[in-house]
């Protein structure tokens, strides 16, 4: 008995410190103390706030690679050691290192215009869309020492997808054969579109562009402010559901507390089947993200909860139910920080994303691809045949699935 | 109230005419006058809430000056889907006092307003047609509903239109940092009234499908004064000196959207737009006839 006591608290002593490890530099913290003072008040009509602007990066892989096994943390050895390799990207908050890093990243940039160009179109610029300073770290990112977003199922592993979802993706890959990159503007994926950047909930998570999400509530009410041109408007109150005919890209969310966690469930998801085109890159937009996957979103519910579990941080859970496309429901949890570029005064509200009304990028690559449209064809193909190897990864899980299923009954 | 200014000048002497004017600028909106109406508070704060799915019932979007019904653009192969609903001005006066060379812009944008120039994409025609953010004021009297969501210290916009949006930070004002579609907007409480300073535009969106238009030095001040329950009026005064020789003003009610289902949607129209903007690059184009 004893012996159990010593060994949870043990275990407990271990999560405290590696939750929050909070990378480098510990200014004035150790490891486990970051958890900064209790969640403010609740509102004046007595909601739990969540209210502020939030850097809602994340760092950690959303299926957990496999060195980890069956380990949920990794130890803060292993968290340096991805840090050296730059599969965690953080700089320091020395505006000096800031600037060096910037100047860099610039200098690589511009290098690719003088390398030796492999034959693919768009090669030299490849990367160059943007430079360094856009994709900034604006804050040192907080880092959990999860092994991958996924809780759930334990493994860290989205699960297999449905021999019906399977079907859709080769359906659609048919549908592709012979059109080139550029045909027309539905050969180009939803974000160059500026249609979605990669949908909910992949859009809740920041990228270095566009890292800050800002939640503002009011009486039946709590609205997210997202970097990519739109507010989401979630209703607290009961009201009819909304008519299964209406369906939108970012679906209609309605939302409930729980004690001091918001619940927010989503449906009336967009058909995505029809709508959207791989993107070049990996198999549906180089995202590995759920909206890429062949779902019909009919039966697609997001449900997300949000716990703000003290001054700087809200926990940030979703699950997928989506069983068109995903022989069972998966769930992440991720961690969103307030914003000290905001919180010092330096910020009040995001920028307005105008990508639709100046994406003159559209023009060009239909043009680009007119202009050699055997390029754009082989380009097409050779995006294609990235998608097929990992089609036929799909196809083994499902299949294994499908063994170990019939084998457990 | 824009009618009856109207007549007063066409039916008196100037003299008269001025003292009418005079009258009506100093006054209340000129709805049925009575006691002030006291809309309920946001908690923890002395303000009205305003917290709501708002919407403009004006023609404004067609023209924001006087216009009679007309065929439309497309009568052959839209009938009178194409149609324009004849309408009276939110312009106080009806006029806009546009410089003459303005004027002229006004004109030829109108003329081009469904021209549509892959080169040229945001400086010629309509932004509606091509699905840009509509500005302000015109994100205010869009044929579509919009959502205001009050906090204590920030409003938010939601524009079902574009999906265009922006936050209304209250209290001290901050200059715009950059240009933006829908600007740069500070806000303060006089009384019961909602006013939101308007600075920082691009100078690229319009009023209305007439070709009215604005410049980057646009400087909008709006007011939004619950009347009921169900309506606000809203008010904006339009300042741009190198477009207009003198500030001019709008106004228009708001109305709740009551009905129980009412519900902000999504108008994301980048999806509706792409043939009209890039149909004309794509020679026989997949996407082309009617759907």
């Amino acid at each position: 008995m004893r012996h159990r006591v010593l060994a949870a608290s043990g275990i407990l002593a271990v999560l405290v410190t590696v939750m929050w490890l909070v990378s480098v530099p510990l200014v004035g913290q150790t490891p486990g103390a970051a958890t900064a003072g209790s969640p403010p008040p609740p509102t004046p009509w007595g909601d739990p706030d969540l209210q502020g602007m939030w850097e809602t990066r994340t760092y950690t892989p959303l299926e957990r690679p496999s060195e980890f096994g069956e380990r949920e943390f990794m130890t803060t050895e292993e968290a340096a050691e991805r840090e050296r390799l730059g599969l965690r990207r953080v700089v320091t908050d020395d505006d000096d290192d800031i600037a060096d890093n910037l100047v860099e990243q610039d200098v690589n940039r511009y290098a690719r215009a003088f390398a030796e160009d492999d034959g693919r179109p768009g090669f030299k610029i490849a990367g160059a869309e943007y430079n360094a300073f856009w994709s900034a770290d604006p804050t040192v990112p907080k880092v959990s020492l999860r092994t991958s977003q996924i809780i759930d199922p334990p493994d860290g592993q989205m699960p297999a997808l449905t021999r019906d979802a399977l079907t859709t993706w080769e359906a659609r890959e048919e549908a592709r054969r012979g059109r080139s990159q550029g045909d027309d503007w539905e050969d180009r994926g939803l974000s160059e579109r500026c249609i979605s950047r990669n949908g909910l909930p992949g859009e809740m998570l920041g990228s270095t562009q566009n890292p800050i999400k800002e939640i503002v509530q009011t009486p039946g009410y709590v609205s997210i402010v997202m970097p990519y041109g739109y507010v989401r408007v979630i209703r607290l109150d009961e009201g009819p559901p909304l008519g299964s005919a209406i369906r939108q890209w970012n679906g209609d969310s309605r939302g409930h507390w729980e004690g001091q966690t918001l619940v927010v469930e989503t449906r009336n998801f967009k058909n995505t089947v029809n709508n959207v085109v791989p993107a070049h890159g990996g198999p549906f937009g180089g995202s590995r993200h759920v909206h890429y996957y062949p779902g019909t979103g009919e039966m697609f519910r997001l449900t997300e909860r949000f716990t703000r579990i003290d001054r700087d941080t809200i926990e940030y859970q979703y699950t997928i139910d989506d069983p068109d496309v995903f022989v069972r429901p998966w769930t992440t949890v991720n961690y969103f920080f307030l914003d000290t570029w905001a919180t010092e005064g330096n910020q009040d509200r995001l920028f307005e994303y105008a990508c639709h009304e100046h994406n003159y990028g559209m023009v060009n690559a239909i043009r680009g691809a007119q202009a050699d449209r055997q390029w754009a064809l082989d380009e097409a193909a050779r995006e294609a045949g990235i998608r097929e190897a990992e089609l036929r990864d799909k196809w083994e899980e499902t299949k294994a699935w499908e063994a170990s299923n019939r084998s457990g009954r | 109230m824009g009618n009856w200014f109207r007549a007063s000048v066409a039916g008196t002497a100037v003299t008269a005419a001025a003292v009418v004017a005079i009258i009506f600028l100093g006054g209340e909106p000129a709805v049925s006058q009575g006691p002030a109406y006291q809309a309920p508070r946001l908690p923890g704060t002395s303000n009205p809430n305003l917290t709501g799915l708002w919407q403009a019932f004006v023609t404004a979007n067609w023209d924001i000056q006087d216009h009679a019904a007309d065929a439309g653009p497309f009568p052959r192969l839209l009938g009178v889907w194409g149609a324009r609903p004849a309408g009276q001005g939110v312009v106080e006066g009806n006029e806009i006092p546009y410089r003459p060379e303005a004027l002229a812009r006004k004109e030829e944008n109108f003329r081009n307003r469904l021209t549509v120039d892959p080169d040229n994409v945001n400086t010629v025609g309509d932004p509606e047609a091509k699905c840009f953010m509509p500005g302000v004021p015109r994100a205010t009297y869009m044929p579509f509903p919009f959502q205001i969501i009050q906090s204590t210290e920030k409003i938010v916009i939601a524009y079902q239109f574009a999906n265009a949006n922006r936050t209304i930070p209250i209290g001290e004002a901050t200059n715009a940092p950059v240009d933006f579609w829908m600007g740069w907007s500070n806000g303060h409480w006089d009384g019961d009234t909602l006013v939101v300073d308007v600075t920082g535009f691009n100078g690229l969106a319009w009023f209305d499908r007439a070709g009215n238009y604005h410049s980057d030095a646009l400087h909008v001040v709006e007011r939004y004064t619950p009347m009921s329950p169900d309506h606000l009026m809203y008010e904006a005064t339009i300042e741009d000196p190198t477009v207009f020789t003198r500030p001019w003003k709008i106004s228009m009610p708001l109305y709740r959207r009551i009905e129980e289902n009412a519900q902000f949607l999504e108008f994301k129209c980048v999806d509706l737009a792409e043939e009209y903007l890039y149909g004309d690059l794509v020679e026989g184009s997949s996407q082309g006839g009617a759907r």
